[in-house]
């Protein structure tokens, strides 16, 4: 199954009710052609070569997820999400459920909008869901305010009004009468028990566990960067694992090659090939189209990582990615101990990109970007806010999901299976367990890596040699990188929501602004709307942005 | 060649005089790495490391962290190719052809056309690699906005929390996202 499987993924789609497969064929062909798995009145389901059909009786299911899954699954869709955090289609008689999985990491979006009697369709890929959508395409301007204040839709918003990203652990029942009812409840993680005794062993068991589930289904490669989470994977694959590992490492783009030092570092200290993907500057541009379309437009981080997931393209070997580490071990976007209200601190950390704004956006639509992600953010992080890991969760539901998860399953599963072992349950249940001052700072980190590669908890990640001055030439503030974000947001309707003086700039402006990570950021996200614009142009006709300049 | 101390007005070293200072030392002096001061990078086909292991890793870590200018002296185009050159600050070939391969994937800033890639022979092309260096640190001085006087005092200050801040209690920013 997993050579099979390795060769490519290509997602999957289908629908609850509706009965015609029409839009589903439709949508299964601009997948790249996947196989027919259940075809039903109640629901259909197409999927590549990595879904895994199950049948208890009455019940047919199929279980989905990039990352490979084994033949012999749980008979039920609660264990599969929380086992395998695999999403399932479970089709009993004339009832149908999606269950998404319990990390919420892999997307699946699902179109709710539709007319009487259309059903509910689904699938692994927004664009599908775009380019057969009966209805009227509408930009969520909620959502492209999110991804320019903090990186990505939040609420399970897409860039599409009407069609949603499933939240973890989120099921959707359609029942026979075609009434749908949709609920997260009872979430695992948030009932985690804190207990004073836990220690960093059954992390590193689960992490074991996880990486060597992996690798007795096939091959084993790793993201590899300067950093605790992907050494730890690394340290893993190379230990636990009997096959080859490599590490793959790209310039992350922030201005100096200490990732690649020590990337390539760890991966000599434990003896794994390593291969080191250098990009080129005159296939920015090509990059950037490549993200944001293997994104789904959801996000613009990551467009860095892009040239390492070219030359994923075609290997067999499932990619481990660090996604969520850095939360649920490493203790990242902690509170300070300021007077500052808590909520303002979190909503502060998550839309950090709205300090000095001013520099690149019109004033109107800094002022409507940043209410409309509050009050989305509040509504998600108030009903958190007294919880132990408040600040994890809220991280985590605000930023990981919605944007940083896109780049493993978005980006990179486009090319290869992809694993992110952090988020599995054992691991994210026995991380949660310790209490929050032990996560402080990265402590836990050495312990869990000792036992594997004692050497490498000496070694500095490149964080903490990076010198303040960063004096390599980063691509994205190069002057082929500039002049191609310039030209793209100086077209309208994009060109409206600029600065003025930003409109008058002159390429040595746009240069130093790239060269500021918040800055950055907003030219970065007002490119992915400008190419979403572009790309949808055919079923949007004329779109204004007044969403974004308050007027609407 | 026996290593050589780079006296203050020296302008550049190649990457073998520091290997050959830290396999007997174990450290590249500091004196040495400076952000003005050059050091060149032999590639495969003018007989350097062409990968990235070992105190090669060790040398141009050091190198990075001091902000030395690293200059990749590529003979061919498979140079650009190898692992040591995705960490090379600069390019140098006296190879047509090299130079534009190089001016592609680097940007034209960051490559010079040379008479010779011989390190012997570098006096005769160092100084419009130094300057180009010194024009590209100049042109982000945002990046450091301390005041002038602070920068030596700030330097002492992150070395000693460097020093104190013992490996069993964990590393803060280690889980920093490149965005």
């Amino acid at each position: 199954m997993s050579s099979e499987r390795s060769r490519r993924t290509f997602g999957m789609c289908g629908r609850m009710g509706a009965e015609s497969n029409q839009r589903v064929d439709v949508m299964s062909n601009l997948l790249g052609g996947i196989r027919s798995l259940i075809d039903q009145p109640a629901g259909a389901l197409r999927a590549d070569a990595g879904a895994v059909r199950w049948v208890s009786s009455p019940r047919t299911a199929v279980s989905w997820s990039p990352t490979p899954l084994p033949q012999n699954l749980p008979q039920d869709g609660f264990d599969v999400a929380a086992r395998h955090d695999a999403f399932s289609l479970v089709v009993d008689g004339l009832q149908a459920r999606l269950h998404g999985g319990i990390s919420g990491a892999v997307p699946v979006y699902v179109e709710l909008d539709g007319a009487p009697g259309d059903g509910v369709h689904f699938c692994s890929r927004a664009d599908p869901l775009i380019r057969t959508r009966t209805r009227t395409v509408r930009p969520d301007w909620d959502a492209w305010a999110h991804i320019l204040a903090a990186g990505g839709p939040l609420e399970g918003r897409t860039t599409v009004d009407g069609i949603r990203r499933l939240l973890p652990w989120e099921r959707i029942t359609m029942d026979g009468s075609g009434a749908t009812t949709i609920t997260s409840e009872g979430w695992p993680w948030l009932d985690v028990e804190i207990s004073g005794n836990a220690g960093v062993d059954p992390v590193r068991d689960a992490l074991a566990e996880a990486v060597g589930q992996l690798g007795a289904l096939g091959e084993v490669s790793t993201l590899l960067s300067g950093g605790w989470d992907s050494r730890v994977l690394a340290a893993l694959g190379a230990r636990v694992t009997t096959v080859p590992v490599t590490a793959w490492t790209t310039s992350s783009d922030t201005g100096t090659v200490l990732e690649e030092l020590v990337a390539a570092k760890v991966a000599e200290t434990l003896g794994i090939e390593h291969k080191l993907v250098h990009p080129r500057r005159d296939q920015f541009g090509q990059d950037l189209d490549h993200f944001v379309r293997s994104v789904d437009y959801q996000t613009s981080f990551h467009v860095w990582l892009v040239p390492l997931a070219r030359r994923l393209v075609g290997t067999s070997a499932a990619v481990m990615d660090g996604l969520g580490g850095g939360l649920f071990v490493g203790g990242a976007f902690p509170d300070d101990e300021s007077d500052v209200p808590v909520l303002d601190q979190r909503f502060g950390r998550m839309a950090r990109y709205l300090h000095g704004a001013e520099q690149i956006l019109d004033p109107r639509v800094v002022h409507e970007i940043r209410h409309r992600t509050r009050e989305s953010f509040d509504s998600i992080a108030k009903p958190l806010v007294d919880h132990p890991f408040a600040s994890t969760f809220t991280a985590y539901l605000t930023r990981t999901l919605p944007g940083i998860s896109l780049a493993p399953y978005g980006l990179v599963s486009a090319a290869a299976p992809v694993a992110t072992p952090f988020v599995s349950d054992a691991v994210v249940r026995a991380a949660l367990a310790i209490p929050p001052a032990q996560h402080a700072e990265g402590q836990l980190y050495p312990e869990l890596l000792r036992p594997w590669t004692p050497e490498l908890v000496e070694l500095p990640t490149a964080a903490e040699q990076t010198p303040r001055i960063r004096r390599h030439q980063r691509r994205v503030s190069s002057p082929e990188a500039a002049a191609h974000f310039r030209e793209l947001l100086l077209t309208e309707p994009v060109r409206q929501l600029l600065a003025r003086e930003l409109v008058d700039a002159d390429l040595d402006t746009w240069m130093r602004h790239l060269d500021n990570t918040r800055s950055q950021h907003l030219i970065r996200s007002l490119a992915t709307l400008a190419l979403w614009l572009r790309r949808y142009a055919h079923v949007l006709g004329d779109v204004n942005v007044d969403g974004l300049l308050g007027r609407a | 060649m026996a290593y050589y101390l780079p006296h203050p007005l020296v302008k550049w070293f190649v990457l073998d005089d520091a290997l050959r200072r830290y396999e007997r030392r174990g450290t590249v002096p500091r004196r040495w790495l400076r952000p003005e001061r050059v050091v060149l990078v032999p590639g495969r086909a003018a007989g350097g490391p062409g990968q990235l292991s070992g105190a090669v890793v060790d040398v141009l870590t050091e190198c990075e962290v001091a902000g030395a200018p690293t200059v990749l002296l590529a003979g061919e185009i498979d140079d650009l190719d190898a692992p040591i050159a995705a960490v090379c600050r600069y390019v140098a070939s006296d190879r047509p052809e090299v130079v534009e391969e190089a001016r592609h994937r680097y940007g034209q800033e960051r490559v010079h056309t040379v008479d010779s890639i011989e390190a012997a022979r570098a006096r005769a092309w160092i100084g419009p690699v130094r300057a180009a260096a010194e024009r590209d640190a100049r042109r982000h001085p945002r990046r450091d906005r301390r005041p002038g006087w602070l920068r030596p005092l700030r330097t002492v200050y992150e070395g000693i929390r460097r020093r104190a801040r013992s490996p069993e209690r964990g590393r803060s920013r280690s889980h920093i996202n490149a965005e």
